[in-house]
């Protein structure tokens, strides 16, 4: 079931760092979570739903817990690689100004961006993320005018 | 760049996401061991701090009974520095002898559940003698201790004053221990979370067995 929908992880992963070690630790902490959680999983919803929850708020709250918890290893030197962004083929000209443009939001921004970018609806993003539907679309407007005028400033 | 651009790019990034290596539960078990060698070295980060906490403790102990610096006059008012030394003494021998016990266990991800059960046998060797040692240890420093300043304080105020005395400094200390009770200093916090992962593993290996069976 993860393995079907592993590319969520690895693009919450990506959203909220750049820094692969962290990409590592949020990555090992989504799938245990996801693990742990999916006991609870009354499949009211869909399962993508469900995972985007889970990771979405796991990645939202580990970087409150992150400097508390036992340092954690990599694991990617025995079993995983998350796939790295910057090695993937140049028909991803402009992949770096919308990176750079992400990192300038808020972890809810990122949140939301993301799953506008997965061409969510505004109802999937109010179940996902636990906010109002109407909060979805004014927050959502925001931020598409905050990011255009990021990537206004970069590419002047 | 505009956001139908972004979505662009966005599509194309999650193309090749999904030619990605899939996830196996081999990969769950590597985290579980990450995350539990990674507690293990913490805990014998811990123990080294421990040492040398103990060690400070009991040179203290050892230049009161040297130097006297509360001008004690009877020799039965060294008795709890005394305890409080010998308790130290035994507390740092059971460390160092759990702390060799870990030292040997070595976390594998095959034996992963072996070394944790290992792990958790060591907070879970049996103690009784060392309780005795630490409720002697408790008892010295918070009855004993304050009652050893009684001769001077009677001298200086009278019996049943200096007993009154004595009796706030000893509910100060019995505060002070519930204080740190309430607050967990005495729960092993470690061994349950060992525990927590040891479930995990197992119920992880269920879940494999699980579907290997259908």
């Amino acid at each position: 079931m993860i393995n079907a929908h592993r590319a969520i992880l690895f693009k919450v992963c990506h959203v909220y760092c750049r820094e692969r070690a962290l990409q590592e630790d949020l990555f090992q902490e989504m799938v245990l979570q996801l693990w742990k959680s999916y006991p609870t999983f009354r499949h009211e919803s869909r399962i993508t739903t469900w995972m985007y929850r889970v990771a979405l708020n796991t990645a939202v709250s580990f970087f409150r817990t992150v400097r508390k918890t036992p340092e954690q290893q990599s694991i990617s030197k025995h079993e995983f690689q998350i796939p790295d962004i910057a090695s993937f083929p140049e028909e991803y000209g402009n992949r770096d100004v919308l990176h750079s443009a992400i990192d300038r939001l808020t972890r809810i921004e990122k949140a939301l961006v993301m799953l506008y970018l997965e061409e969510k609806s505004y109802q999937e993003i109010s179940d996902i993320l636990g906010i109002g539907l109407s909060n979805v679309g004014v927050k959502l407007n925001r931020i598409k005018i905050k990011l255009g005028k990021i990537i206004k400033s970069q590419s002047v | 760049m505009n956001l139908d651009e972004m979505q662009t790019v966005w599509k194309a990034y999650d193309r090749q996401l999904q030619r990605t290596r899939a996830i196996s539960e081999k990969i769950i078990v590597s985290m579980i061991a990450e995350r539990s060698k990674a507690r293990f070295a913490s805990v014998r980060r811990q123990y080294l701090v421990g040492f040398g906490w103990l060690l400070l403790c009991l040179g203290a102990g050892g230049a009161v009974l040297w130097g006297n610096p509360f001008d004690y006059t009877y020799t039965w008012q060294f008795a709890p520095v005394a305890l409080y030394c010998i308790g130290l003494i035994f507390l740092l021998s059971d460390m160092i002898l759990a702390f060799r016990n870990l030292k040997r266990i070595a976390f594998h991800h095959h034996a992963l559940d072996i070394a944790l059960r290992n792990v958790i046998a060591v907070y879970e060797r049996p103690r009784r003698f060392m309780r005795y040692i630490l409720y002697g240890f408790l008892f010295s420093q918070i009855f004993l201790f304050p009652l050893s300043f009684l001769p001077r304080a009677i001298e200086r105020m009278g019996l049943w004053t200096a007993l009154g005395e004595r009796l706030i400094a000893i509910a100060v200390a019995l505060l002070l221990l519930y204080v740190a009770h309430r607050l967990g200093a005495f729960k092993e916090r470690h061994r349950d979370k060992f525990k927590h992962d040891l479930s995990e593993l197992e119920s992880l290996k269920a879940i494999v067995a699980e579907l290997q069976e259908e």
